[in-house]
């Protein structure tokens, strides 16, 4: 039984792959078929989310109710879940609203506010770390790495003393940057060619076992 | 697609269908192939990593970052499963249930059905939680999962860290969290800024295409469809350094056409004057 499923699925995967596949060249005779199976990945994706927002909820519930270390902000994140859920569907029955409605408000002041400030963080992180690269492995990349950083950093200034800087980080930027972000994408490609013709041969684990 | 670009795609898979097959084949009927890979340093020090970590009763993380299944990402989101099930199945032998954090909803069976298979392999469902696998609502980027996986990491403490997937530079969190803690981490992205950062934080680069052969590197013993899929990625790697020098070298003959000929005669000059050289001494030697 566990073998039969096993082949259905196979072949399930494979023919919806190679028609989906197919629908994307131009002139297919199979495009609405595609189509229609793009449009199903859609409506299964907003279910995935609404089985998110549930694992979400139960996961911060169960470390409440373990008391796990940080359980209180588990509890704070249930509570404020459960808030906006009440809010969003008081407003899409009209029983509360205004010119901006409260769900928008409450995202734009806390969601957006601290993500911003988040953000910010983020290059001081990325200095530190780079600092902190010598540490745990010095090597010639590395060491490349931090002078090729020096150098864009000091030709970001655009002081007329280091002029001489500046032409060599634009140089960096446009033609070993380039090319090595490249190279990296072209092998990033071959790596989604390879792989996703493994899945569409019906030789992926993840459905067969 | 506009034609010509319909054309390549078909021919790359094409290419990559029949490199795919033949080799799937031919790994399959050939048992005592064995294939010396190139080692990528952390594939190698993740089995031992996780082992300390079975020792110390201390879970494992691994983040599918904004990959899931039906987008752009539906590819790395395979290959971070690829990754995730031999070190689950490693882990699966101790109490502790490894943490899988996503931010695309879609991803979340994904992880749970790679969980499930690692624990049933190693006859271990009573060790297994579907809360394992997390799901931190995403916004314009993965902040929101950043920063989750960041305090998670520190709650649990974790022992190993490997962040792949669909990742910007909001990476940076985990991989500080990771260091802070003392953590080891691994990170990837399939996003040049998420792939920057990742270098810089990682204790092993993972780079570029090498996420998408996991499964060829850490299993014991890798299935020929993996190891096939790997001689494949290095075929078609072949293919493009070839299309790439080629149409260099026509690119330049067609804009330097004199300095072109002058190149291939000094470099036929140099050729012919070792093929002389070396003639004359192996002539020489025999003589004397």
């Amino acid at each position: 039984m566990k073998r039969i499923s096993g082949i259905l699925a196979s072949a399930l995967v494979i023919g919806l792959g190679l028609i989906t596949l197919w629908g994307l060249f131009p002139g297919s005779p199979v495009a609405f078929i595609a189509t229609v199976l793009v449009q199903l990945v859609v409506v299964v994706s907003a279910a995935a989310v609404l089985i998110g927002v549930i694992n979400l909820l139960w996961v911060h519930l169960r470390r409440v109710l373990r008391g796990d270390p940080g359980w209180p902000y588990s509890l704070a994140l249930f509570f404020a879940a459960l808030a906006v859920i009440v809010i969003v569907t008081l407003e899409r029955l009209n029983l509360i609203g205004g010119e901006v409605s409260l769900s928008t408000f409450l995202f734009n002041a806390v969601q957006v506010s601290v993500e911003s400030a988040l953000a910010s963080l983020i290059v001081f992180f990325l200095v530190y770390a780079a600092a902190r690269l010598f540490r745990h492995r010095v090597t010639w990349s590395s060491l490349l790495f931090v002078v090729t950083l020096l150098i864009i950093l000091i030709g970001w200034l655009h002081i007329p003393a280091l002029d001489f800087f500046s032409g060599v980080s634009e140089w960096i930027r446009t033609i070993p940057a380039s090319a090595g972000a490249r190279g990296l994408l072209i092998g990033i490609a071959l790596g989604v060619a390879t792989a996703g013709v493994r899945v569409l041969l019906g030789q992926d684990p993840s459905y067969r076992e | 697609m506009d034609p010509v670009t319909s054309v390549f795609t078909l021919l790359i898979l094409l290419l990559t269908f029949v490199l795919v097959t033949l080799g799937s084949q031919a790994m399959r009927r050939q048992q005592r192939i064995r294939l010396s890979l190139r080692p990528i340093g952390a594939y190698q020090e993740m089995p031992t990593i996780i082992g300390e970590a079975v020792e110390s009763e201390r879970p494992i993380h691994v983040s599918f970052g904004g990959s899931g299944l039906g987008a752009e990402a539906t590819v790395s989101a395979l290959a971070v499963a690829d990754l995730l099930y031999p070190l689950a199945e490693r882990a699966a032998i101790a109490s502790q249930t490894p943490i899988i954090s996503l931010s695309d909803p879609t991803a979340l069976g994904l992880a749970q059905g790679t969980l499930i298979r690692a624990y049933r392999r190693r006859d271990n469902m009573d060790a297994y939680t579907s809360t394992a696998a997390r799901w931190y609502p995403n916004g314009g980027r993965s902040l929101a999962l950043a920063a989750g996986v960041a305090g998670a990491l520190a709650d649990e403490d974790a022992n190993l860290s490997v962040v792949a997937g669909r990742f910007g530079p909001e990476i940076a969190f985990i991989g500080e969290q990771a260091t802070r803690y003392d953590q080891t981490f691994y990170g990837h992205s399939d996003q040049l800024d998420g792939q920057a950062v990742a270098w810089v934080m990682s204790r092993q680069p993972l780079i570029g295409e090498e996420l998408y052969v996991a499964g060829a590197y850490l299993p014991a013993q890798p299935s020929a469809t993996h190891l096939s899929q790997l001689l494949a990625m290095e075929g078609l790697r072949v293919v493009v350094l070839v299309a790439l020098v080629l149409i260099t070298i026509v690119a330049f003959a067609a804009e330097w056409i004199g300095l072109f000929l002058l190149v291939v005669g000094i470099a036929a000059g140099v050729l012919a004057v070792i093929f002389i050289l070396n003639y004359l001494r192996q002539h020489r030697g025999r003589a004397t």
